[in-house]
């Protein structure tokens, strides 16, 4: 054990020594007497380990300590403030809200997961939407189903056209004629009827049977001598 | 080089109610004074407390400051003084985590084996012995240590922050590395 109260009257030069705030000339001074000098050797020693204790307490301390100017500092900061997750939002949600709300909730979350468990199982089980291809085709890129499309589309068309009325032919001054007498025959012929489902099969008169035959032209004028004939087979 | 403006004049702006002067202050000596109450202290959250308390008193007693001493020593005084106010409050309730830890750790610390103090210097039950030690010195004695190896001042500057003759600073530190060895020693 060392003797503490052995002293050399140097202790100054000794603190100053060790935390080297001792001038060039001091220094110098010093560490010759420290060659002579066990005691101060001895404690130069120990307060060195003492100081390595101290530096190594506080690093070991302050390492890990943010300083209140960069607290400060750093709460001035325009950088933003770190958002709660989802999550944590939902959690501390859960803690502050009532009992009933908490069940209420969990039994929405319950039914929301049975509906969505139920809709992915019917869209599993749906079959895919038939898709109107040429059977043998496929389709192997949107050109080609455009393609496809563009032809079914002219298709269409021509066959709507081909569909369509022809469009009426002009009309000849002949033909023109002839329809206007195939009208008149048709009003006469109406007319006739209606006359003679009013007169109940009233014969018909001489000149009645000669303008009926005129307007069908069923007899010439040549065949005159007929007209008797068809005028008694009438008659009948 | 650069014009600072010194502690000094500050002050003085803030005593004709430039009330972004005194944070200047704060800013300046924030960092020191809570070093110097962490290692008065030992506990960080004292050691929060205690330099917001040491400017919050500087702040009140600003028309008091006559500019007689540096700035950096009367807040240091301050810083001081909430120091050893909290601990003695502490000691009065007799709750002081610090001690509770004190008592806990010297029974851990009455294990036989011995350790030479670069050794204990290793392990984190030494940094609480090295505190423990640190803590039990006399004020005046625990201050000068801090103020060497926390703030890492000059003993010029500590001898300016305290008032003191360089001498005495450097007498007070060597008592002091002397009382923390013996005590280290005693642990390991």
């Amino acid at each position: 054990m060392r003797n503490d109260d052995l002293t050399c009257g140097r202790e100054n030069d000794l603190i100053g020594f060790l935390y080297g705030e001792l001038n060039e000339v001091d220094a110098i001074a010093f560490q010759r007497h420290l060659n002579n000098c066990a005691t101060c050797s001895a404690e130069l020693a120990d307060f060195g380990e003492v100081r390595e204790s101290v530096v190594a307490w506080r690093n070991e301390s302050l390492g890990s300590v943010a300083f209140p100017a960069q607290v400060k500092a750093s709460s001035h900061a325009k950088t933003p403030r770190a958002t709660p997750s989802a999550m944590a939002a939902l959690r501390e949600f859960f803690n502050l809200s009532p009992l009933w709300m908490k069940g209420a909730v969990a039994f929405a979350a319950v039914l929301f997961c049975v509906f969505a468990g139920l809709a992915l199982a019917r869209l599993r089980q749906a079959p895919p939407a038939p898709v109107a291809v040429t059977p043998g085709a496929t389709m192997s890129s949107p050109e080609e189903l455009r393609a496809l499309v563009d032809q079914r589309v002219q298709e269409e068309l021509e066959r709507i056209k081909n569909s369509e009325p022809s469009a009426p032919a002009p009309l000849t001054a002949k033909d023109s004629s002839q329809r206007n007498a195939v009208k008149r025959i048709a009003n006469r012929n109406t007319q006739v009827a209606l006359s003679a489902s009013q007169k109940a099969r009233r014969p018909l008169s001489k000149t009645e049977r000669e303008q009926l035959a005129s307007d069908l032209r069923l007899v010439s004028a040549k065949n005159d001598s007929d007209l008797d004939l068809l005028d008694d087979r009438i008659n009948q | 080089m650069g014009t600072a403006t010194s502690d000094e004049q500050i002050v003085e702006r803030a005593l004709t109610g430039d009330a972004e002067a005194f944070g200047e202050i704060v800013q300046r000596w924030e960092r020191r004074i809570f070093v110097l109450s962490f290692g008065m202290l030992g506990r960080e959250e004292d050691a929060r407390d205690a330099t917001q308390e040491t400017f919050l008193a500087a702040f009140r007693n600003l028309r008091a400051f006559r500019g007689e001493a540096k700035v950096s020593s009367w807040l240091h005084r301050i810083a001081v003084n909430q120091c050893i106010t909290r601990q003695r409050r502490a000691k009065v309730r007799s709750e002081s985590a610090l001690e509770t830890e004190e008592e806990k750790n010297a029974a851990s610390f009455a294990a036989p084996i011995r350790y030479s103090p670069a050794r204990v210097a290793e392990g984190r039950e030494t940094s609480a012995a090295v505190r423990l030690a640190v803590n039990s010195l006399p004020v005046e004695l625990r201050q000068v240590v801090v103020m060497k190896e926390f703030e890492e001042l000059t003993f010029k500057e500590i001898a300016d922050a305290l008032d003191l003759p360089l001498s005495t600073v450097k007498s007070r530190l060597y008592t002091a590395l002397k009382q923390l060895q013996m005590r280290l020693a005693k642990f390991g």
